[in-house]
């Protein structure tokens, strides 16, 4: 019986790429209804269908109604651990649907959420999203893996995230990069909240990914340093280093910071996404670390 | 008889009078009266029949009576009900008894058929009850029962089938799951709905099956018997919507649309086609049914469910059949065709999507599964192709076990 099923890039609800057509929740409400009694799905990938009516550059009108469907359904859903929502354009209402749905679920073993991909556009309610989701992180016991970066919490949301954070039963990794390649925006404060709700929960977060300008970069990697706690911190802040002379500068910070812990593989595969030159304010800042 | 009545003598002996117009809607009164000397005051026996049920049935072949009156009676008394209607051969009330009969228990699943019908479970697993859900809707009894209809209703053989004359095969798979009596009585049912094939005796073995009702199928949620169907029967007709489809034709027809190169220019330049079947294999398709007009969609997907062969738009129908594939990618931006499966290549999918119990992996990525087109928004929106693919997906995992001795080289279980 059919365990992974793929309706990306569907128009499910009838509006295209560019925010046109009359927007009806029919087919995902009937997805819907079938993950409620779904004994065999593990994952499902709903990318890029507009699912709230809206396309990426938020054009068209939202409306909750289907992702509320989907919401509802994952609270009485017990065997899918992915759900892929990405490109959808959720926005703060969307995802609290889905945060609230599954704080309230018994049975849910979703182990990883990717909100990257959404509109900057929503970028005024965005801080919103902090306190469901970390009520979710700190409710659930099934939730591995988060992506967020591409979410603007500042320095409110990124604290009340922190608070979920220290209380999370399951979160191995977060990934704070951002894939539009803007530094997520929070400041000393809230870097500060996170490096510490990380320290918090150091032995069950193993992997922490970050833009590698960021202040919190540079506050988990003073962390890092002095303390050790975490096995492959590296991952994103090098995510930068995919040239000659980054990958040189990322084996020298691992040779200064992470011998002891991290490997080199973890480095690669995260310098694979995404093609940027390390920038040189990252070599400032690492070689001042360094120093 | 003299005062215009009738008398009938129940299983107990008690006497009860019907009207005579009410006699005359009963087919053996009817005949009894008509060879009886109008002057002769005889009492006509029904031994068959207890008088409470006499009384009932005379009530209802009367003018003033009204159906309501059967609210009162439990599913027991409206089996009696049918049961000495079907001694009576009175069909108006006989009748009135199946619909009402059908009204308390259509729509309803398993368990709450067993609670409404007081119905013992007696299967000996978990698996035993999932699997006399989960078979084929056409799976016969075994030719030597070991149930007779009786444990289920408190009636005759005949008048338990006769009492699920109207109710919907959803509600007659459901009543499969009740226990073993209920099991062999719904199989029973479900065969002479769904195989019955006019000048033929009712099959009493797979191989026996020709035909089968397809629309029946759809129409309950079920169209992937369709699917089961071809590859479990030798079939040599489809029946539905007032159609009849030639299924060893529906074999040979090649399924694969050949465009010319105009047409394939004129598509791109206009509008993407989102139908599945079209051109030369439509034509192919609709010369091996013969009814009047055109054969509605669901019907010609049922009958390519069933026996289609090769390919259809990148849809591997026949091996999705045979149940071996594993994965099964329909991405179109990977596949050798631009434009996707569109809502009909979804509903073809889900036609077959339950049979299919290797599959682990589907995608059907970029498939405009909706109707619109991804970038330029062309088309008009309907949900049943998706819907139709969440239809299959509602069918239980459990279904996989059920259909590894589905497979045509091991026989079906026949309890």
């Amino acid at each position: 019986m059919v365990s992974q099923l793929g309706l990306a890039y569907n128009l499910l609800c009838g509006i295209d790429e560019n925010g046109r057509g009359t927007y009806t929740a029919e087919g995902i409400t009937a997805i819907a209804d079938a993950l409620r009694v779904n004994s065999s799905l593990t994952s499902l990938d709903l990318e890029n269908n507009q699912l709230c009516g809206v396309d990426r550059v938020v054009r068209g009108t939202y409306t909750a109604e289907g992702i509320t469907a989907i919401a509802d359904a994952l609270r009485v859903n017990g065997v899918l651990t992915k759900c892929k929502l990405k490109e959808n354009q959720l926005g703060v209402t969307g995802w609290t649907a889905i945060f609230n749905a599954l704080c309230d679920s018994p049975t849910s073993k979703i182990v990883e959420w990717d909100l990257r991909y959404e509109s900057l556009r929503f970028a005024s309610l965005e801080p919103e999203i902090a306190k469901p989701l970390a009520e979710y992180i700190s409710a659930t016991g099934s939730l591995t893996s988060l992506s967020i970066g591409d979410y603007n919490l500042g320095d409110d949301g990124v604290e009340a995230l922190s608070i979920g954070l220290k209380e999370s039963k399951s979160l191995a990794t977060l990934d704070l990069s951002n894939s539009y390649g803007m530094m997520t925006k929070f400041g000393p404060k809230g870097a500060a909240a996170l490096a510490s709700a990380i320290a918090v929960v150091a032995g069950s977060l193993t992997e922490v990914c970050s833009d590698p300008q960021t202040t919190f970069s540079l506050y988990l990697l003073r962390q890092y340093a002095s303390r050790f706690m975490l096995t492959s911190v590296s991952l994103c802040l090098l995510a930068r280093s995919s040239t000659s002379a980054g990958m040189t500068l990322a084996r020298r910070v691992q040779s200064h910071w992470l011998m002891p812990f991290a490997s080199i593989a973890p480095l690669r595969r995260c310098a694979s996404r995404t093609s940027n030159a390390c920038s040189p304010c990252f070599h400032a800042q690492i070689l001042a670390c360094c120093a | 008889m003299a005062d215009g009545r009738v008398r009938v003598r129940g299983r107990e002996g008690e006497e009860v009078v019907w009207s005579r117009k009410a006699a005359r809607r009963a087919g053996r009164l009817t005949n009894w009266l008509d060879d009886l000397d109008p002057s002769e005051d005889t009492i006509f026996p029904v031994e068959e029949t207890c008088a409470t049920v006499l009384r009932t049935l005379g009530a209802m072949c009367d003018d003033d009576w009204s159906v309501s009156c059967l609210d009162e009676c439990s599913l027991t008394q409206l089996a009696s009900l049918i049961e000495g209607a079907s001694n009576l051969i009175a069909e108006q009330a006989l009748e009135y008894a199946q619909i009402a009969f059908a009204c308390r228990l259509d729509g309803k699943c398993a368990n709450e058929l067993r609670e409404l019908l007081g119905a013992l479970d007696d299967f000996e697993s978990d698996e035993e009850r999932v699997a006399a859900l989960a078979e084929p809707a056409f799976t016969l009894n075994s030719p030597m029962p070991q149930h007779t209809a009786a444990a289920a209703l408190p009636v005759n053989d005949d008048a338990a089938e006769a009492a699920l004359g109207k109710v919907d095969v959803g509600t007659l798979i459901e009543l499969k799951g009740l226990n073993r009596a209920w099991r062999a009585l719904g199989r029973r049912a479900l065969c002479s709905r769904l195989c019955r094939r006019e000048g033929h005796a009712d099959p009493r073995q797979l191989h026996e099956i020709t035909e089968l009702n397809l629309e029946l199928l759809i129409e309950a949620g079920r169209p992937s018997e369709a699917a089961r169907a071809g590859r479990l029967l030798h079939l040599e007709r489809l029946t539905g919507y007032g159609f009849v489809v030639d299924v060893a034709a529906v074999r040979n027809v090649d399924l694969v649309e050949e465009e010319d190169e105009e047409e394939e220019e004129e598509e791109e330049d206009n509008e993407w086609n989102k139908e599945l079947l079209r051109g030369p294999a439509k034509h192919a398709l609709c010369s091996c049914v013969t009814g009047e007009g055109e054969p509605p969609l669901k019907l010609l997907l049922g009958a390519i469910a069933c026996a289609g062969s090769g390919d259809i738009r990148g849809i591997p129908v026949e091996q999705m059949r045979a149940g071996t594939l594993t994965h099964l990618n329909l991405n179109s931006e990977e596949a050798q065709h631009g434009y996707g499966i569109g809502p009909e290549g979804a509903m073809l999918v889900a036609f077959v999507l339950p049979v299919m119990g290797s599959l682990t992996s589907l995608n059907l990525e970029n498939n405009q599964l909706c109707g619109v087109d991804r970038v330029v928004g062309r088309g008009t929106y309907t949900a049943e192709g998706i819907t139709a693919i969440a239809d299959a997906l509602r069918v239980n995992s459990s279904l996989t076990q059920v259909l590894a001795f589905c497979h045509p080289e091991v026989p079906l279980v026949l309890l």
